[in-house]
């Protein structure tokens, strides 16, 4: 087995944890995988992401529609959807990534996957598109919580 | 934010962006402090660093100018700044100021930084939002076009 595919089995499911524990703790949503993941774009009118500095450096997204990220960001904060400004909402997206990678992070600091976090950042648009370098691995996955989907791709730089 | 530490992206953008493809760059005024929100011009390149304190540079371009980079720097022909390899030169060109500037830094102020590798995000006005970062940008002229360049860094000395 090649080592980008051990990297993949190790930090992949860690990823899928903390992505769903984060979630269910911080607005008590439950987030179920989905099969139906075969797109490879970003699929989201937001990306929360971080560059991850290790051995081998990684670029975690967690992309999702406004509708997704409002509704999440509402049961985090405790705001009425409505209530909710674009800073909020972007912060909270933001924040979403920074505990997902946090938590990978922790799981994997005593083995040689570890890595360092970034500042996080917020993309924002109808038509963005995060490019990277020809044969670049990824691993993405899609999640799904009361209706609405999300998308989790870290891409091995 | 210290002066020493932003000076040397900003300088170094004008000199590599000139040496590469030989492009006149000249600055519309000095830093300011930016927004918390970038509406990008149209190619938005980030390369993140990591060591004693994190930081991150974004180079954000008007679409012209970026066409006219990659041909200069590629000789080569583009239409459009979605091209491969239009999108890569701008990465590129990140890349190559992050390392220079970074090392100066590193040698003034013992910083240990590491460089990831550029993401690049292609869409005229979407938003970059940094969400709890402070970030200082200065804005360029060319004669293919608009740029800017926005340096941030999270900790202290």
């Amino acid at each position: 087995m090649s080592e980008m595919q051990d990297r993949i089995n190790l930090l992949g499911p860690h990823f899928i944890q903390a992505i769903q524990e984060v979630i269910a703790t911080m607005s008590g949503m439950t987030v179920t995988e989905i099969n139906d993941c075969s797109n490879s774009g970003v699929d989201g009118e937001i990306s929360s992401a971080m560059v991850l500095v290790g051995e081998k450096n990684m670029l975690a997204t967690i992309s999702m529609p406004q509708e997704t990220a409002a509704l999440l960001v509402s049961y985090m904060t405790g705001t009425p959807i409505g209530k909710i400004t674009p800073e909020e909402l972007y912060d909270g997206v933001a924040e979403l990534v920074n505990m997902v990678a946090g938590q990978v992070k922790t799981f994997v600091g005593a083995t040689p996957y570890r890595f360092q976090l970034t500042s996080p950042f917020v993309i924002v648009g109808k038509s963005y598109s995060i490019v990277h370098k020809n044969q670049v691995t990824t691993f993405w996955k899609c999640f799904e919580t009361s209706g609405l989907k999300l998308q989790l791709k870290i891409y091995f730089l | 934010m210290r002066q020493e530490m932003i000076a040397p992206f900003l300088q170094s953008t004008q000199n590599m962006i000139e040496q590469m493809s030989g492009i006149t760059v000249t600055a519309d005024g000095g830093f300011y402090e930016e927004q918390s929100e970038l509406v990008s011009l149209g190619l938005a390149t980030l390369v993140s660093f990591a060591g004693k304190v994190k930081g991150r540079l974004l180079i954000d371009m008007e679409p012209s100018l970026a066409v006219a980079f990659a041909k200069a720097v590629n000789d080569e022909n583009y239409t459009s700044d979605r091209e491969f390899m239009v999108l890569m030169s701008a990465g590129e060109l990140n890349n190559i100021v992050a390392g220079d500037a970074n090392t100066l830094i590193n040698n003034q102020f013992q910083l240990d930084l590491r460089l990831a590798p550029p993401v690049i995000i292609s869409g005229v006005g979407s938003i970059i939002r940094i969400p709890k970062i402070s970030s200082m940008s200065a804005n360029l002229m060319t004669l293919q076009g608009k740029l800017k360049v926005n340096i941030a860094f999270e900790g202290s000395l």
